[in-house]
């Protein structure tokens, strides 16, 4: 049997619970055995402006935001005039009809009035409950039993005593039955299963998991929208697993202080966002140059400059891969989805230590604020990434911590732990690390530090099984990076059930060093290749064009919100 | 190495510092090397961090860890080893322009936090590695090659700064008086807690107006009995600019950054696995 989708939009004022009411119903679905994709979008502001949660439940897949819902639950007449064309032709709007006004635009879409203020003080005496009220028709909505929404009210609001609780319980029941009244044929046949061993976590979430579970032991950071999350997740758990997280007066302290504790044996991660990064230029540089393994989750989000702080934008990759003065090899990675969030930032851990510098791995605001129900992480098996440090008893005569070698990675002596003082400098210098600048060093030198990207390229094509994802020939190619992964999966997949063509896709994860070989691999058959970016100048598009000399079609998305999969389908199916 | 009894000259690199003839920091590392022999550190557990500037030299010529990082980022960069590593030994070296203009920013707040480290601040009123130009404690009217006809700015205050910024341990000295010099780095360097001491070292090269010459004549020892817990009293001789009183000026035992971090973990308490992380997502 296919899959079924069902996706509800709330929309209300910022402020008046739109995002827990998100939160309580998408834990309640996924226990009740269904997957998630949750999105939300919240205004810069404290209160006031428009907040809107989406949730696509489905017994397949949800890999992606939908552009046209199901349902819209417009908890506000603002919510209503901003999203009443998403509703599906034969969707239903869910309104207020105390506080919102319908006019033509809604043409003959289905309308149920859902009177959330009233129905709240009927059964709380205020009209606070409202949210839950809602998360009780929607719910039903997604035909998942009451029970699962009242447990979650006892796990959340359980300390704050009984009369909280059954207020809250009284809203979402009296929600439920509402619906079980007035849209009981909305449900979809779902098939559920409810007993699964997984989690349910944001990429942000999973980004700050991944940290821990990459054994990261210092977290230095500058609060900044939309990374704060991980750097406030880090600051909470981080102490429970006997590491520090340090907020730092600035990104500059932050970066310059994760590279101290670097050089002194712990692993570090920072999350920071565009203006952080622009502030850590000069440091990241020096962490390149010392030779000081380093993890910066870089969460983009809308520029340049303030830009679009709570807006999603892929716009930060030039900067990252040159952004600096000089030449200062680093990795460029990008996690493409949210259970990607965690293995990538694993991953990212493990090649900062093991080849001894930078990596910036690129989330983005999409990522970090959707939800998704992920397999709990198995790591039995997963190989952290150990730093290479001198032999025990290395004499100190003769001992050169920038040794030159096949690799280009050379043991890294720890204060305190190894009788092996060296200058670790910024300025150029010799194998011994001493000042030296003199043209044939410079060239040796250079040579040295880039020669760990060769090495890391070469092992990423060794295991290119895991960059790849629909190796089968095709005449019609797509690459894409980050977390457009999603939305273009799923358009080729609508191409696929429309046309019969099946369109090849290419997502790497590691994007800096470029991995030529799987790239030519993959662009081999093509005759055509679409590069869809939701950015304004076609930065990884520019990236390929400059390294394999060819003209892809470019699909760009510059307007803060992420690509959805029927845009995509739209898009991509003119090109074939 | 741990057992034996370290001498002066177990400190030096083999590397001698370059610094131009009669370049006061010769005397600021003369007796740094002498208290790191008479509190016996170990190279092997000393951190050494610099900044950008002749001063920043300084750990090229010491034979511990030393860490030569970008300008004016030394005290967060050591900041940084300490609160990673407590067990450490942590020094952290720079300039006027270094520590009082690009990364003035910082001070105040190594100094809240109390990070058990020792900052050294090198004072010579000018940009002397990049030849001349005015610094944030260039004096009002002085000739510098970024001020040919005079300095219009009025010069910091480092001392007044850092106690007003709350630095747990303060101390002034001179690079001329090497002897008290040695005394101060020996107290600062037990101190727990973030010590400075804010010395001045003439730059016979590229500062003709703020010379050993006319630092000699407003040098001057803080008197014997002088009680180093008032911090009131060491901002009035702070901005007693006629004399560059010198001494360690200030010093209280508050809790350091490391010793609160450790008491807050305690509190904490552990998770034995990552799974009773996972159980709240659930
Ligand atoms: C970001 C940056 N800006 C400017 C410089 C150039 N620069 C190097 S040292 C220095 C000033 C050094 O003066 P100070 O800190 O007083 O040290 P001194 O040489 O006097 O000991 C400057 C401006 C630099 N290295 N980095
Ligand atoms: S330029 Fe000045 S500060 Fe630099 S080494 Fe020479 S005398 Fe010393
Ligand atoms: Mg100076």
């Amino acid at each position: 049997m296919a899959t079924q989708d069902l996706v509800v939009r709330i929309g209300g004022e910022g402020g008046e619970g739109i995002i827990s009411c998100g939160e309580i119903l998408s834990k309640a679905v996924v226990r009740g055995g269904l997957n998630i994709h949750a999105f939300r979008t919240f205004p810069a502001e404290m209160r006031g402006g428009l907040a809107m949660f989406q949730l696509r439940a489905s017994d397949g897949e949800a890999r992606s935001l939908k552009q046209s819902v199901d349902i819209l639950c417009a908890v506000n007449h603002i919510a209503y005039h901003t999203y009443v064309q998403n509703i599906k032709s034969d969707g239903v709007l869910l309104y207020d009809p105390a506080v919102v006004n319908l006019d033509d635009r809604l043409g003959s879409r289905r309308r149920i009035e859902m009177p959330l203020e009233a129905i709240s003080t009927e059964v709380t005496g205020s009209t606070r409950a409202k949210n839950m009220v809602a998360v009780g028709v929607l719910l039903n909505a997604f035909g998942t039993p009451v029970e699962y929404g009242t447990e979650l009210i006892r796990e959340f609001f359980g300390r704050k005593g009984d009369e909280i609780v059954n207020k809250n319980i009284g809203a979402i029941q009296a929600g439920y039955k509402f619906a079980a009244a007035n849209l009981h044929d909305i449900q979809k046949p779902f098939q559920r299963q409810p007993d699964r061993d997984q989690i349910l976590v944001t990429g942000n979430e999973a980004v700050a998991l991944g940290a821990i579970a990459a054994k990261v032991d210092f977290v230095p950071g500058y609060p900044i929208t939309p990374a704060t999350p991980v750097f406030e997740f880090l600051c909470r758990e981080l102490p429970k697993y006997g590491g520090h997280a340090v907020q730092f007066e600035d990104e500059i302290a932050t970066l310059a202080a994760g590279i101290g504790a670097s050089f002194a044996g712990k692993r570090v991660l920072t999350a920071t966002s565009g203006p952080g990064l622009s502030l850590m230029s000069e440091t990241l540089n020096l962490a390149s140059m010392t030779e000081c393994p380093i993890t910066i989750v870089n969460v983009m989000r809308g520029g340049p400059s303030t830009g679009l702080p709570t807006k999603t934008e892929q716009s930060d990759l030039k900067f990252a891969i040159y952004g600096t003065s000089g030449e200062s090899p680093r990795c460029i990675m990008a996690a493409l989805g949210i259970y990607d969030c965690f293995w990538q930032t694993i991953r990212a851990v493990r090649i900062a230590e093991k080849y001894q510098l930078p990596v910036i791995l690129l989330t983005d605001q999409a990522l970090a604020y959707t939800s998704q129900n992920i397999p709990t992480p198995d790591l039995t098996g997963v190989e952290l990434g150990e730093r290479l440090v001198p032999q025990p008893g290395t004499p100190r005569e003769g001992f050169r911590r920038y040794e030159v070698t096949d690799t280009g990675i050379s043991a890294m002596p720890i204060p305190g732990i190894h009788d092996l003082p060296y200058m670790s400098t910024g300025l150029e210098h010799n194998e011994t690390g001493a000042p030296n600048y003199t043209p044939a060093n410079h060239e040796l030198m250079t040579d040295k530090r880039f020669r760990k990207l060769k090495t890391l390229g070469r092992r990423v094509v060794q295991q290119a099984k895991v960059e790849e994802f629909e190796p089968e020939e095709a005449e019609v190619g797509v690459i894409g990076w980050g977390s457009t992964y999603g939305a273009i999966a799923e358009s080729l997949d609508m191409i696929e059930e429309d046309t019969g063509l099946r369109v090849a896709h290419l997502h790497p994860r590691i994007l800096s060093p470029l991995n030529e070989w799987r790239i030519r691999q993959f662009l081999g058959p093509l005759r055509k290749l679409i590069v869809p970016e939701e950015n304004y100048t076609g930065q990884y598009a520019h990236f390929l064009k400059a390294k394999f000399g060819i003209k892809p079609i470019e699909i760009h998305k510059a307007h803060g919100v992420p690509f959805t999969a029927e845009e995509l389908y739209a898009a991509i199916k003119e090109e074939l | 190495m741990s057992d034996m009894v370290l001498k002066v000259a177990d400190y030096k690199a083999d590397l001698k510092p370059i610094w131009c003839a009669g370049c006061g920091d010769y005397g600021v590392i003369t007796p740094f090397y002498q208290a790191l022999a008479e509190i016996q550190a170990q190279p092997k557990d000393t951190v050494i961090v610099s900044g950008i500037g002749c001063s920043g030299r300084f750990p090229y010529f010491c034979n511990t860890y030393g860490f030569h990082g970008v300008h004016g980022r030394a005290v967060p960069t050591a900041a940084g080893v300490k609160i990673a590593r407590p067990d450490l030994l942590v020094i952290a070296v720079g300039g006027d322009g270094d520590g009082l203009g690009i990364g003035g920013g910082h001070l105040p707040h190594v100094a809240r936090k109390n990070v058990d480290l020792t900052y050294i601040l090198i004072d010579n009123s000018i940009y002397g590695l990049t030849k001349g130009q005015s610094s944030p404690t260039s004096p009002l009217g002085m000739k510098s090659k970024t001020a040919p006809y005079a300095y219009v700015e009025d010069p910091v205050n480092p001392l007044l700064m850092l106690l007003a910024y709350g630095a747990s341990f303060v101390a002034r000295g001179y690079s001329g008086k090497p002897k008290e010099l040695k005394e101060m780095f020996v107290a600062a360097l037990k101190h727990k807690g973030f010590s400075v001491l804010h010395i001045f070292s003439p730059c016979v090269s590229m500062n003709r107006e703020v010379t050993a010459k006319t630092m000699s004549e407003i040098v001057k020892p803080l008197p014997a009995d002088w009680d180093k817990s008032n911090r009131l009293r060491g901002m009035e001789i702070a901005l007693d600019t006629a004399t560059f009183w010198t001494g360690v000026v200030y010093q209280e035992r508050r809790e350091t950054m490391d010793e609160r971090l450790a008491a807050m973990e305690q509190r904490v308490g552990r998770y034995k696995d990552l799974h009773e992380l996972f159980a709240h997502y659930k």
